[in-house]
């Protein structure tokens, strides 16, 4: 909180007067990440070009402008982007309990009901990470949900959420060698993520 | 009832039901063994080129005439190589065929001469089963309307 207290009131203004507390701190304190902008200044701005006094005191506004875009922006970015992908997440989960819907809806029309033990499954995969893409998802005969996540080099990972807290996982991964990797079987949740580790196939499930 | 394989030049289809295709794609559960039916011997499907002297349109059209099961609007037929099939999914499965197997009339229904079966497959709830039919599921070559537009 001190640095950001310390950030926000660092200014373009000539008479800016550091607040006490960061002069009481001192240079050598844990929060002096932030210290005296005077002192900072010339530690870490760059040299400016010679040149008459004016163009001088222009340099040295250049160069904590840049100080402070360097040290403010960076924040302000990794706030966008967390924001960015909350946004993505929850078009996520809306895409899928539409989904959803539609398979329960399908599903009692051919007369049988989707598992609901299943359907916890999945969800409790798809929450695990907060980054999961949307893959597709169908509803099998034995009314087990199915998602499968393809990429275009043919890397394919199908899961099955039996509803008994496993999942029945089927691993294509392409190698650069152009050999395939085929794998299946049945694995916990959290097997099922060291398998997509194990393969290297991230990227093709988390954003 | 024959037992020839399918030449590997010629083409199948598949009913997929609705419930099984999402963003225009079909799972690979569709190609597997039921597991509550184990009288079954293949996956059944449907040979284009039985019906050699007609366009794809009127071989389709009399696939859908003599079909038995139930159909959705939303549904579609998987058209899939026969060659493709086996030589991609023998990496895994020597096992595989495409065995003509056609139906005689019966209780209602027509005779429906064309049908055939995907053979050599795993038992249905089986891991293989589910690689299988992924793998299957890749050499799927184009989706047609269920019914006669």
């Amino acid at each position: 909180m001190t640095m950001l207290a310390t950030a926000d009131v660092m200014s373009f203004d000539p008479s800016y007067q550091e607040p006490a507390i960061i002069r009481e701190v001192g240079s050598d304190s844990a929060f002096s990440v932030f210290p005296a902008p005077e002192r900072r200044w010339k530690a870490v701005a760059p040299v400016p070009p010679q040149g008459d006094d004016e163009s001088s005191d222009l340099s040295a506004l250049s160069s904590l402008t840049d100080f402070i875009v360097r040290v403010l922006e960076p924040h302000r970015a990794v706030s966008a982007e967390l924001a960015e992908r909350a946004k993505a997440t929850k078009a996520v989960y809306q895409a899928y309990l539409a989904r959803i819907e539609t398979l329960k809806s399908d599903a009692s029309l051919d007369g049988f009901s989707m598992n609901k033990a299943s359907e916890c499954d999945f969800w409790s995969f798809i929450k695990s990470s907060p980054y999961v893409k949307k893959g597709r998802l169908v509803l099998m005969d034995n009314g087990n949900l199915r998602a499968t996540w393809k990429d275009e080099t043919g890397n394919h990972i199908g899961l099955q959420f039996l509803g008994n807290g496993s999942i029945q996982y089927v691993i294509f991964r392409h190698r650069p060698n152009g050999r395939v990797s085929r794998v299946a079987g049945c694995d916990t949740l959290k097997g099922i993520e060291r398998q997509i580790q194990a393969f290297d196939l991230k990227p093709l499930l988390y954003a | 009832m024959t037992d020839d394989p399918l030449p590997n030049e010629d083409h199948i289809v598949r009913y997929v039901k609705p419930s099984s295709i999402d963003d225009g794609e079909v799972d690979g559960s569709e190609f597997r063994l039921r597991p509550h039916r184990p009288d079954e011997t293949g996956v059944s499907v449907n040979w284009l080129e039985y019906y050699r002297d007609q366009d794809k349109a009127a071989q389709l059209s009399e696939i859908r005439r003599v079909y038995r099961l139930s159909r959705k609007k939303n549904g579609r037929f998987a058209e899939l190589n026969v060659g493709a099939v086996c030589s991609h999914v023998a990496a895994e499965l020597e096992e595989i065929g495409v065995m003509h197997s056609s139906l005689d009339a019966k209780e209602g229904f027509e005779a429906d001469p064309s049908h055939s079966e995907i053979t050599g497959l795993p038992p249905g709830d089986s891991d293989q089963a589910a690689l299988i039919g992924d793998l299957i599921a890749e050499c799927i070559i184009a989706l047609h309307p269920a019914f006669d537009e």
